[in-house]
């Protein structure tokens, strides 16, 4: 095999044991092969670049555009990182070793990483000095709490690093929160900073979601100050209002009503692009758009190794204008889907508490492989009732606090395929409060 | 006198390229190779660790973003192949001897050319490197076979690492 084949089977991670020892033993006698292949590894990451900074200067559909007409240039992009990492490392000057955050609780896969240490596994009721916590995957949660009772509720793929020395100090590097502030001292208001925005909160409740290329802020009580970070611009967010910071200073930062909560609502992949913070991967066909389903950590076994499932998620935070989804007694879930094979799925629903914000439950429904009844072309229309749903979290305490998701909000709804890719794709998720169409 | 973080975070992004890409060559992921580079930074300026000079700092950025991608590859690909520690090292060695050189005129010139790429070979780079997705999965979405998309991506690696030399050359 040539060494143009052997270095591109490499890199696409399908060598036999065979030509991996070859290419190695190539690489390790030829220097121009060598250099080569540093040729292509910087060629990559340029692309990568590039391709990222032409998604966000594109006007029109791409799989991945996060929105239309958001223009900034790379040194915006740069400058934010700058300032996160700076705003990291601010909060890290402060108390290491004093307990800051106790976690109240949480489900699925968290990460905390502390000096230089890292655990996978942090007990419930556990007290966290000044670090970083990360809920490592789609259907991961984390309810965490300060001294004086301030409650932050992590969910999905979030990454927390935090801080209190006299002021509470967070940076929310992406995901999603909800917080549920108690009054702070006077002239030291809690601060929770992300790649595009910063939020100053003296005493409120509010959800906050750092995406790509913004940050949304929807505020359910009291007043939080929003600064985007792009040209220092600040606006003051009230009770019911929702603002969004974006990288891209051109915008104008202001807020408005939140629209009223939901118990009916659908979103069509064959006609609109889906955010690009939600699971999956967005194909537009010439059958109109699909939601294919992507890889995600659902779960660690104790050994550390990672239960992967493929899964396309709605996640009702990274909507603009936001959506408040709410589970009532008649709700009925929908999807239209195919897979290429038959298989069993799987539908969560992660829900937080109205208007406070926490931890309210996630809830599972397996749909067996036999009840799935697809047409000629492979199509399959579900329907699942709200009270096929059930805890998902085996602990009968947890269990029977969130026995049911009836009144909480939909944070996100995700179908999946048990550790197999089953080439899931989704055309039309749909929540209503009626019976059968 | 050690440096202060805003002269780490220079060094840094100044040879964040070198540093994305040897983590790429481990992860072979694009974006997970950016991800290994942040992390590397921010580690830089968050955990007990101080540098006297851009060289200590340079050196203990490649370990760690070593370190970090395969710990990346170790939890995401454990079974997949990849290359041995030796010769990561030794390419390492030699993307470390010309760091000397400053990366922004290749890297202009790299983009430039990337630039040129024609709509459809620009598809698949992006197919590959951007989405991240396997050549398997590139060639049925261009239609083609993967041993095709094989030859088609290294024929452009080729093309543009001319185009690149073209450009830096003085005449």
């Amino acid at each position: 095999m040539n060494d143009d084949l052997l270095i591109q089977r490499l890199l696409d991670g399908t060598m036999t044991p065979a030509e991996h020892a070859e290419v190695n033993q190539r690489l390790r006698d030829d220097s121009a092969l060598r250099e080569h292949l540093r040729d292509i590894a910087e060629q990559a990451v340029a692309m990568g670049d590039m391709a990222r900074q032409r998604e966000k200067d594109t006007s029109f559909r791409s799989p991945h555009s996060a929105g239309k007409g958001a223009r900034y240039s790379s040194w915006l992009a740069l400058a934010a990182s700058l300032t996160v990492l700076a705003a990291s490392a601010w909060l890290f000057l402060g108390s290491r070793e004093s307990p800051v955050l106790t976690l109240v609780d949480a489900s699925g896969s968290i990460a905390w990483s502390h000096g230089g240490e890292w655990r996978t596994e942090v007990r419930i009721g556990e007290s966290m000095s000044a670090g970083t916590l990360e809920t490592v995957g789609e259907s991961a949660t984390a309810q965490l709490q300060f001294r004086d009772g301030t409650l932050i509720y992590l969910t999905g793929e979030s990454e927390l690093s935090f801080s209190e020395d006299g002021q509470k100090l967070l940076v929310l590097r992406k995901g999603s929160l909800s917080a549920q502030v108690k009054p702070q001292p006077k002239g030291k208001p809690m601060l929770v900073r992300t790649p595009s925005a910063e939020a100053e909160v003296v005493g409120t409740v509010f959800d906050l979601s750092t995406r790509s290329d913004d940050t949304l802020l929807k505020v359910n009580e009291g007043l939080v100050k929003l600064k985007r970070l792009s040209d220092g611009s600040a606006i003051d967010v009230p009770a019911k209002s929702s603002a969004l910071a974006s990288l891209d200073s051109s915008l104008k930062l202001n807020s408005s009503t939140t629209p009223a909560p939901l118990s009916a609502w659908s979103f069509d992949f064959t006609s609109t692009v889906p955010p690009r913070d939600w699971r999956g991967v967005w194909h537009d066909t010439a059958e109109g758009g699909r939601m294919v389903s992507s890889p995600y950590i659902a779960s660690r076994r104790p050994a550390e190794n990672m239960i992967t499932h493929f899964g396309v998620s709605v996640r009702t935070g990274m909507l603009n204008p936001p959506l408040t989804l709410t589970a009532t007694d008649t709700s009925i879930v929908r999807y239209r889907l195919k897979q290429d094979q038959p298989s069993p799925l799987q539908v969560m629903l992660l829900t937080s508490v109205p208007k406070k914000g926490y931890y309210g439950g996630n809830f599972e429904c397996v749909i067996a492989a036999d009840e799935l009844k697809p047409d000629t072309n492979g199509w399959c229309d579900i329907e699942i009732p709200v009270s096929r749903f059930k805890p998902l979290d085996q602990r009968q305490q947890i269990r029977e606090r969130h026995p049911s998701p009836v009144g909480n909000i939909l944070t996100a709804v995700l179908l999946s395929s048990f550790q197999k890719d089953t080439k899931l794709t989704v055309a039309r998720f749909e929540l209503s409060a009626t019976s059968a169409r | 006198m050690p440096l202060d973080h805003e002269i780490i975070l220079r060094h840094l992004f100044a040879a964040r390229q070198r540093l994305s890409a040897a983590a790429f060559l481990i992860v072979r992921d694009a974006h997970a190779a950016e991800d290994i580079f942040q992390n590397v930074a921010l580690k830089s300026v968050t955990r007990e660790v101080s540098f006297e000079h851009e060289g200590a700092l340079l050196s203990w950025a490649t370990v760690s973003a070593k370190r970090e991608a395969i710990d990346w590859l170790r939890k995401r690909k454990s079974e997949t192949l990849g290359l041995e520690p030796d010769v990561l090292d030794l390419l390492d060695r030699e993307w470390q001897s010309k760091s000397a050189a400053p990366e922004g005129p290749r890297m202009e010139a790299l983009r430039e050319c990337l630039d040129g790429v024609p709509a459809n070979s620009r598809r698949l780079l992006e197919l590959r490197y951007f989405e991240g997705r396997p050549c398997q999965e590139v060639a049925e979405t261009v239609g083609a076979g993967v041993e095709a998309v094989y030859q088609r991506l290294s024929r452009l690696h080729r093309q543009l690492k001319q185009c690149v030399e073209q450009r830096l050359s003085p005449t």
